[in-house]
């Protein structure tokens, strides 16, 4: 699980900005708000332009450095009042009695200059790609008998042509070239990243991808999987019932079952077609996600809605760590959350637990959501 | 009347307190609030309402209808409504709403229906407000001999004493009295002997209450009479030591505020024990002042305090200061650490 993320210097993050999951208020109820300690449903609010969606992409670069090689930025990512533009990444993860420690520095174009990575405390490797020094003398800590790191080097020293990128993490070399023994924490860290995922709900609407629906469609030609669909919109609220029709061109066709049908896609709300997003990016493969970021998950979504979703989240993706974005105040309350699981993201980019931002004892019975309202977190908005 | 492009920007975390009209009682709160800086509470901005609890009864009726206690009770609209004109404010605008009335069983209006709907009603000071009932009336934490005072578990007043006069005079001669009254005494001694302006003999005696030195104490006070006046100080330095060395904290080297933060310390504890002992519940069942304050229930506290007067010969009251829970109220912790200031 990832325990801690630290970031310096990106975009409008100034200064340091840390996520700590394993920072709990020890609160006796919402417990399904917390996995193996840490904070496993995490919701963060902030006013307009305080960097809630950079947040997420920060958080999901580990995985575009480490697994897809593709970014969700590419334009400037170092903060823009800083003049030796250097991003610092930190994340500390924990798999049973493991903690797993990566660092590493960016320039401000998005290429790495330096990784470190840790596991107990203890330097596994080291590479600093400014100065060309590497440094492999614990790699056999990992039991990673079979790697030759020579190759990864001489890539650097002898081979400095075009063809290798000298963005090459060693991370990313050594987790694709080497084998572990299959308990390795080398395994599990590996599938922690590739299974982080990040969503943005709103913006995915509007633009009418109908490959996306298309591919969709062809997953509900299952009969169960359009049953399941229909039970997934009707426990969010939405009451219908559907039919996939066949085109006379083949093609698959979603409608609202009615005496005549009618056609999903053109007449669903916006809220239905970023729940039905959402579906199929997580629920329906029910793909065993280490980590989802969902940016304003709830924008197109009635509060009811938005709260049927969270217990959703919380009793399917028990072992998954969630964040969400979101300006409803509504999910601010002790009966869905608790006061060490909702964050403020503040004007100058600091995030605070709302039981750290005032000095009163929070408990169960506070209307967290009029607390916030009238000024109760003032300082840390 | 509604004029357009007459914004008036929102102002948030404000605090409202609704007393009863007498406003030499605010002092406690005062004095409260300065000792405990992490309640954010600043008096001197802060909304202070007097009224009586009836009449605020019927303020909200008159708005919500009998069966408010259903609604969502806005206080500071309802309040502003009735006081102002044309301004409005609303509960989303403020952080703290604390409601202190005295138990008043003399009252023509009393009843114990009415004041129990309120208590159940207000008991979220960061929501629709917290109520606290002093019994028999605020004084009651000075109602005591020494601090801490283990016979005050069993004090009781006599239904036939009517709060008021009566009662304060019991009171009289409290050690607590002395204590929560020495900044106001300074300043008058200030006023009369030296002739400063009350303005400035408020700003002195801060000063004068922040010191926390035994050895220098004498010194100092001379060093800040002599800010204020030119006049011949010794008469009265020689007696603001004598009324700082009588208080027996200097000697702890602690400033005045610390000391009465402590006092304020022993008095919450003591009236949690008085309250859950009314409650009837065996004191030995607690093993700490979290656990006491967990069973505390300000509803049954009522409960049993309107079933002991309710004979008007024989009854009686048990003595209990609720207003002091503010602290607790808003955060446990306050009791347990006691930070010097």
């Amino acid at each position: 699980m990832l325990k801690r993320f630290e970031l310096r210097n990106f975009k409008n993050f100034k200064d340091d900005i840390v996520v700590d999951f394993s920072k709990t208020g020890g609160y006796k109820y919402n417990t399904d708000c917390i996995t193996n300690d840490m904070i496993g449903k995490m919701l963060i609010y902030g006013r307009n332009a305080t960097g809630k969606t950079n947040l997420g992409k920060a958080i999901m670069d580990i995985n575009h450095e480490i697994i897809s090689s593709f970014s969700l930025y590419d334009d400037y990512i170092v903060n823009a009042d800083i003049s030796d533009g250097k991003i610092y990444y930190s994340y500390c993860f924990v798999f049973d009695t493991d903690e797993v420690i990566y660092n590493y520095f960016k320039n401000g174009s998005g290429k790495l200059i330096s990784e470190k990575f840790l596991i107990n405390n203890k330097k596994i490797f080291e590479c600093n790609f400014e100065n060309m020094k590497f440094d492999f003398k614990n790699l056999k800590q990992i039991a990673a008998q079979t790697v030759n790191s020579d190759i990864y080097t001489n890539a650097y020293l002898f081979d400095n042509d075009e063809q290798t990128s000298s963005e090459l993490p060693f991370l990313k070399w050594l987790l694709g070239n080497a084998v572990f023994p299959k308990e390795s924490v080398m395994i599990k860290l590996r599938s922690y990243i590739e299974s982080m995922s990040y969503l943005t709900v709103g913006g995915l609407e509007g633009i009418v991808l109908r490959r996306r629906y298309k591919r969709y469609y062809d997953i509900l030609e299952d009969r169960n999987e359009l049953v399941n669909f229909e039970k997934f919109l009707n426990e969010m609220g939405v009451e219908c019932s559907l039919t996939l029709e066949k085109l006379p061109d083949g093609q698959n066709e979603l409608y609202f079952k009615h005496k005549k049908p009618i056609p999903f896609l053109e007449n669903a709300s916006s809220g239905t077609i970023a729940l039905m997003n959402l579906y199929f990016r997580f629920v329906q493969k029910f793909r065993l996600m280490s980590f989802i970021y969902l940016d304003e998950f709830d924008a197109f979504y009635h509060y009811e809605m938005a709260d049927n979703l969270v217990k959703y989240f919380k009793k399917n993706f028990e072992n998954t760590q969630i964040i969400m974005t979101t300006h409803n105040t509504n999910l601010m309350t002790n009966r869905l959350m608790r006061p060490d699981c909702i964050f403020i993201l503040s004007r100058w980019g600091s995030l605070t637990a709302l039981c750290d931002a005032t000095e009163r004892e929070l408990r169960e019975g506070h209307n967290l959501e009029k607390m916030y309202i009238s000024g109760e977190f003032e300082k840390y908005e | 009347m509604n004029e357009i492009g007459d914004f008036i920007p929102r102002k948030r975390s404000q605090n409202l307190l609704i007393v009863e009209g007498n406003h030499e009682k605010n002092i406690i709160f005062r004095q409260l609030f300065k000792c405990f800086p992490e309640l954010n509470i600043d008096m001197d901005d802060i909304w202070i309402y007097g009224t009586n609890i009836y009449v605020l009864y019927n303020d909200i009726v008159k708005e919500y209808g009998e069966d408010w206690n259903v609604e969502d009770v806005d206080l500071p609209f309802v309040i502003s409504k009735k006081q102002y004109l044309n301004q409005r404010r609303y509960k989303d605008d403020f952080v703290n709403i604390i409601l202190v009335f005295d138990y008043e069983r003399h009252d023509p209006n009393f009843s114990e229906e009415k004041i129990m709907i309120l208590q159940e009603y207000f008991n979220d000071m960061a929501n629709v407000g917290q109520l606290y009932i002093n019994y028999p009336m605020i004084e009651s934490y000075q109602d005591i001999e020494c601090i801490p005072d283990d016979n005050y578990i069993d004090k009781k007043v006599s239904v036939t004493i009517n709060p008021g006069r009566k009662y304060k005079a019991l009171v009289n001669n409290s050690p607590i009295k002395k204590i929560i009254e020495l900044p106001e005494k300074m300043i008058e001694i200030l006023i009369e002997k030296l002739f400063v302006s009350e303005e400035d003999g408020e700003v002195c005696v801060k000063e004068l209450l922040n010191l926390s030195s035994d050895e220098s104490l004498k010194q100092e006070i001379g060093k800040e009479l002599e800010v204020i006046s030119k006049k011949n100080i010794i008469t009265v330095q020689f007696q603001f030591e004598d009324l700082i060395r009588k208080l027996n904290y200097i000697n702890r080297n602690i400033s005045y505020w610390a000391y009465l933060r402590e006092v304020f310390q022993d008095l919450i504890k003591m009236n949690l024990k008085k309250a859950v002992r009314i409650q009837n519940s065996p004191l030995k069942n607690f093993n700490n002042y979290r656990d006491l304050y967990n069973a505390l229930d300000l509803t049954d506290v009522l409960k049993q305090q309107n079933s002991m007067s309710s004979d008007f010969k024989n009854g009686y009251i048990w003595i209990l200061n609720t207003c002091l829970f503010i602290v607790v109220d808003y955060n446990m912790n306050l009791l347990i650490n006691d930070s010097k200031l």
